[in-house]
Formats: structure tokens, sequence, C-alpha cells
């Protein structure tokens, strides 16, 4: 008890020294406009060091893990390319979506990293450590090595914010493979392994194990992207099905990820605006 | 004992303060120029007074030059803390092991011409960098940092040096 009574006395003088010395720092802050600004630059840069910290800290630990996971991604794309027929070095990093008369590229991709990510709240965000400075911008949809995982929300010169799949103002446009039928994917707030698609027609054959991609009828991610897999379903109102699809992402394991950039939505984004003009 | 120390602290507590508002109204040679003479109550205080107890007398003398002088609030009281919170060490490193350490003010006559400028030289060195820091909150412009910190330092000791020994040291011998 002796020993410990000097550090006691030692860590309440520190305290002392840290309160007063943060009531005064919060004086200054409300009495000076050059001292606020200087120390919320300053604060918001240490904050950025020790989230990109802990970042490296958490991938460094997980490095194992990514490289299993690229060597199974790796896999899987040269045998996609393998089948395809174009397997050459040159059009090896972009995607040709099937059947298509647009660009051969209208898709690429570049890596990032996932900092911070949320997914125990309603609406859930991640950031990633690419910005504008990267040619990021807000609506590119963002992929992880299982399938889709969210859409770039806002960009800032460094960071870009991503709202997750499991955000529920999230929804997106899906399919159920092999038959096609496409309809709306959204997190209804539930189970963080489960996404709900509907409006699939009732005349529709599906099968529990079934595959759920992206439909490609959006600007933001490319056709037969995975998502999931059909869990169980039922029929709502007689009408539609409502189907229950387990995520191929366990979000709470994010740590690469892809950011899509479509070449063509400038393009096809004015032509859209033009439709909706006339018509 | 206690009681007659107490009342001479709050006598030195104005007479700092007044000290310091008139000469710094008086002293104005610029930006270069930085008075600032309140630490000298810190550095005064009685060598057996915890740091606890310096530190809220810092923030008490830096709040109400802040407030009188109108200064930035909060800014001397930022700058008065760092040295309440070093000051025993640094009087610690003017003391010989084993020497008593007086119960009363810290002054040249008990420590020494050479001794007394020497440790208010470094709590003076240590409060005006801490002060300087927190008005900048920048390194970008350090040599301009750095010739403020050394004029001001040396024309701070030269008054808090001359008042001393000409009020309390000559009087006392």
């Amino acid at each position: 008890m002796r020993r410990r009574l000097p550090l006691i006395k030692y860590l309440t003088t520190l305290l002392l020294f840290l309160f007063l010395e943060g009531l005064s720092l919060f004086l200054i802050t409300q009495n000076s406009l050059y001292q606020r600004i200087r120390l919320q630059a300053l604060s918001i840069g240490a904050v950025e060091k020790v989230a990109k910290l802990n970042a490296d800290i958490r991938h460094y630990t997980s490095l194992a893990k990514s490289n299993a996971l690229l060597v199974e991604e790796n896999l899987l794309l040269r045998n996609l390319l393998q089948k395809s027929g174009v397997a050459t070095a040159q059009n090896y990093p972009t995607y040709r979506p099937p059947h298509s008369n647009l660009s051969p590229l209208q898709f690429s991709f570049q890596s990032a990293r996932v900092l911070s990510n949320s997914t125990n709240r309603l609406n859930n965000f991640f950031i990633l450590d690419k910005g504008e400075r990267d040619g990021v911008e807000s609506g590119m949809g963002v992929l992880s090595t299982k399938g889709v995982v969210g859409v770039v929300e806002h960009v800032t010169e460094h960071f870009s914010m991503v709202t997750s799949l499991l955000n529920i103002n999230q929804s997106i446009s899906a399919k159920v493979l092999p038959s096609g039928a496409f309809g709306t994917l959204k997190w209804e707030g539930g189970n963080r392994r489960y996404v709900t698609l509907k409006e699939i027609p009732h005349h529709i054959k599906i099968e529990i194990g079934d595959t759920v991609a992206t439909s490609g009828y959006s600007l933001i991610f490319p056709a037969n992207i995975p998502i999931g897999v059909v869990d169980k379903f039922s029929l709502e109102g007689g009408a539609h099905y409502n189907i229950e699809v387990e995520l191929l992402q366990e979000f709470n394991t994010l740590n690469f990820v892809n950011i899509i950039t479509n070449h063509n939505k400038r393009e096809l984004d004015s032509l859209n605006s033009k439709i909706e003009r006339d018509g | 004992m206690d009681r007659k120390r107490d009342r001479y602290i709050y006598i030195h507590f104005l007479g700092v303060l007044i000290l310091q508002l008139v000469l710094s109204k008086i002293l104005t040679f610029g930006p270069l120029l930085l008075i600032a003479l309140y630490p000298i109550f810190i550095i005064s205080l009685p060598p057996n007074f915890s740091t606890k107890k310096l530190l809220w007398w810092a923030f008490s003398i830096g709040v109400a030059v802040d407030l009188l002088s109108g200064n930035i609030i909060g800014l001397n009281s930022a700058a008065s803390l760092v040295l309440a919170l070093f000051r025993n060490n640094i009087l610690r490193a003017f003391y010989t092991k084993g020497e008593v350490i007086s119960l009363s003010f810290i002054n040249m006559r008990d420590l020494g011409v050479i001794r007394y400028n020497s440790y208010v030289a470094l709590s003076l060195l240590v409060h005006h960098l801490a002060l300087l820091l927190i008005e900048s909150l920048t390194l970008s412009s350090f040599a301009h940092l750095l010739s403020r910190l050394a004029v001001s330092v040396l024309v701070n000791l030269a008054i808090v040096s001359t008042i001393e020994y000409a009020i309390f040291y000559r009087r006392s011998a």
C-alpha cells in the first residue's frame, strides 16, 4: 500500500494538470478563432493518424487471411477468363459485361483498404483510404472478394465514406440466377447475415441455394456480381416472392475492397436525363 | 506561521499581477518581445509546495492575467500550468544533495545570485516556450519562435533579477 501511494499522488497530480490544461485550451478555443481552427486541424490529424495506425495493425495481423482470400479470388478470376477465352495479360484487370455493345473498358476497379467499419447500427457505413485524389466519386459501387458491399456516399480528398449494404436506406437492383428475374434487394435491419429480395414474380422458379447477383440494370454495378444465396422464400400477396438472401460477405471481416468506376456513367446519365426530359 | 505565509502569498499574488499589468502596458517593443513577469509568482512559491497546489495557483494567476490584460482567455493559464507541473523538478536541479531546503519563499539571498538567476532563466524558458507554442500552434516559423523566445527570456530575466536584487536582496543583506 505504501508503495502505491506515490503513484496515486503522481496520477492525481497529472489528472489535475490535464483537467486544468484542458479547461484552458477550451477557453482559448472559445475566445480565438485562429487557435480554434488550428486545434481542430491538429485533432483531426491526430484522429486520422490513430485510425490509420489501428487499420495498419489490423491489416498486418490479418495478412495471412487476406492472402488466402486473394489467392482464392485469383483462382476464380483465372477460371472465368479461361472459360471466356479472353485470358490475356492486357485485358485481365478490366471487366467486360457479356454480350455488351458498350466500350470494352466500361468498368475498371481499384483496390482500397477499409479503415473503419460499423455493422451494429441501422445505418451502417465504412471508411476507405481512397478519396477524390484517387478518382473516387460518390455513387461508385464497392465490392469485396465475395461480392457487393456498398456504394460510395461521400468523398474527401483522401478518404471516402461508403453506405454499407447493411444500411436500411440502401437498396440495389439484383436478380436470381439462373432465371435472371430481377427485383430490389435491401437489408431490413435484422440479422446482419441476411438481406431481402423483393418483387420477383410468382411464376419464376426459385430454389434454395440459388445465387443472387447484381442485375446490371444500374450504372453502379456490372451484371452478375454475386451477392448471396437464396436461404428461404415466401409468396407475398400471392403475386411476388419475398426472398431471404444469405450474404456471401461477412461484414465484420471486411478488410480490402474494390471500388468500381463506370467509364460510361456520365454519358449514360446525360442520355437518361434527356429521356426523362423528353418523355 | 501558515496564516502569515498564506497572507504573504495573497499579497505577492496581487503585487506580481499589478507589476505584470503595468509593465506590459509600458514596455511595448513589438511582437518580438513578450512581457511575461507573472511566472515569478509560481517560481518563488515555497519549495515545499506540492505540484497540486502549484497548479491551482498557476491557473489562478494565469486566468487573472488573461482577464485583466485583455489577452486570449486561457493562453497564459495554459502556459503557467506547464511551468507549475515542472517547477519542483527544475528547483531540485539547483539544490545540492542533502542541502536543507528553506520553507520560506524562494529568493536570491537563499539560493545565491548565480543559482537564482539560472533557476529563474530555466523556469522562464519552460514557461515562454509553452506560451509561444500554444499561441502559434505550429512550428512552421521556428526561427521566429526561437528569436522571440530568446529575447523574451533575456528581457524578463533582467527585469526579475533587477527587482529581486534591488528590493529584496540588497535590503536583506
